[in-house]
């Protein structure tokens, strides 16, 4: 086909569309049209994609309308069967065939509450403690630390994402993925305002490693200082 | 389960349903104003696809009504197109959370641990 039959082909196609768009586009993407036969792309092929698109273009209808009218549906039918509104925006990410319950932490005032009930309603043996913290950490998962002497297999092993925190320079725990029958124990660390008080319900055996660890690190802070000296 | 305590950050996710073509547009406005072939060009570079000519005008006409681009004034005869500072939030949000659907993806095949 010659290259005036060509550009009829697309001329054709972009008749298609509304006054409104061809004013708006019709000569810019003519030229595209152009530029694109030159780098050997068929004719056909863009008269098809000016024409598929088109005729979406026609179909659709416009959207303020639509999305009013859903959004308006919605309320009314989330207020009808009685689902709290602030419940909508929690879901769960896990499905029947995964093995994990995964969690995706956004910070928040409520992440303390919401880990909490989170974990009290699958049976999980994991505490939510807060440590106070700067105020780009509030709300967010600083650690978590799990008990040493428990088995540590498969069904008992958290796994975890850390991400910047929202000062963009430490790092928090983003992600954390729960084995569906967690046999582990485990403490959840949130940041806390920094008046604070340290809050935390953990097991004796995750109290007990924690200080074991507070004394290791002492011991051997003190050891490096003897061998400065 | 998802904890979401950003006020709405999904709603704020506009490019959830404006479609992949929307999202590779943004991406590619990203650097600097491009005019409909240099946004074509930089698309297939940098992502390997070919986007139809209709797919891209298709895309442009929903961004501009979302106020995420905007279209600059005509250079013969092409408009470039740029992207707008609401534009820029709504791509950065949708990254964030095709990051986040990629940590979940991730973490389900066995990255990580503590």
């Amino acid at each position: 086909m010659a290259r005036s039959g060509h550009a009829r082909l697309v001329e054709v196609a972009l008749r298609c569309y509304s006054t409104t768009w061809r004013e708006r586009h019709a000569e810019e993407a003519a030229h595209v049209a152009e530029c694109l036969m030159q780098d050997g792309l068929s004719a056909g092929g863009i008269a098809w994609s000016f024409l598929t698109a088109a005729a979406r273009d026609r179909l659709i209808t416009r959207p303020k309308r639509r999305f009013a009218t859903s959004g308006a549906v919605l309320l009314l039918g989330a207020t009808l069967v009685g689902v709290p509104l602030a419940l909508l925006d929690s879901y769960t990410a896990a499905n029947a065939a995964s093995n994990n319950e995964v969690v995706v932490v956004a910070p928040s005032r409520n992440t303390v509450r919401h880990l909490e009930s989170f974990f009290r309603s699958h049976h999980f043996d994991i505490k939510v403690a807060v440590r106070s913290s700067p105020p780009s950490q509030i709300g967010s998962v600083l650690v978590i630390e799990s008990d040493p002497t428990r088995d540590k297999g498969p069904l008992g092993t958290l796994r975890i994402i850390r991400r910047p925190c929202t000062d963009r320079v430490s790092e928090c725990i983003d992600t954390l993925a729960v084995p569906l029958h967690f046999t582990g124990r485990a403490e959840v660390v949130v940041g806390g305002g920094p008046n604070v008080a340290e809050n935390s319900s953990a097991s004796p055996n995750l109290q007990r490693s924690r200080k074991l660890n507070n004394r290791n690190d002492v011991a051997a802070s003190r050891r490096r200082t003897s061998r400065n000296l | 389960m998802r904890i979401v305590g950003r006020g709405g950050e999904n709603e704020a996710d506009v490019l959830r349903r404006a479609g992949e073509a929307s999202v590779l547009i943004l991406t590619s406005l990203a650097d600097g104003p491009k005019h409909g072939y240099a946004l074509l060009l930089d698309i297939r570079a940098f992502s390997g696809l070919q986007m139809g000519p209709g797919t891209l005008y298709g895309a442009l006409d929903r961004l501009e009504r979302l106020g995420l681009v905007d279209a600059l004034p005509a250079e013969d005869r092409r408009h470039p197109y740029r992207i707008t500072p609401a534009g820029a939030i709504a791509l950065r949000d949708h990254l964030d959370s095709l990051e986040r659907v990629s940590a979940v993806g991730r973490l389900r095949l066995g990255l990580g641990g503590v």
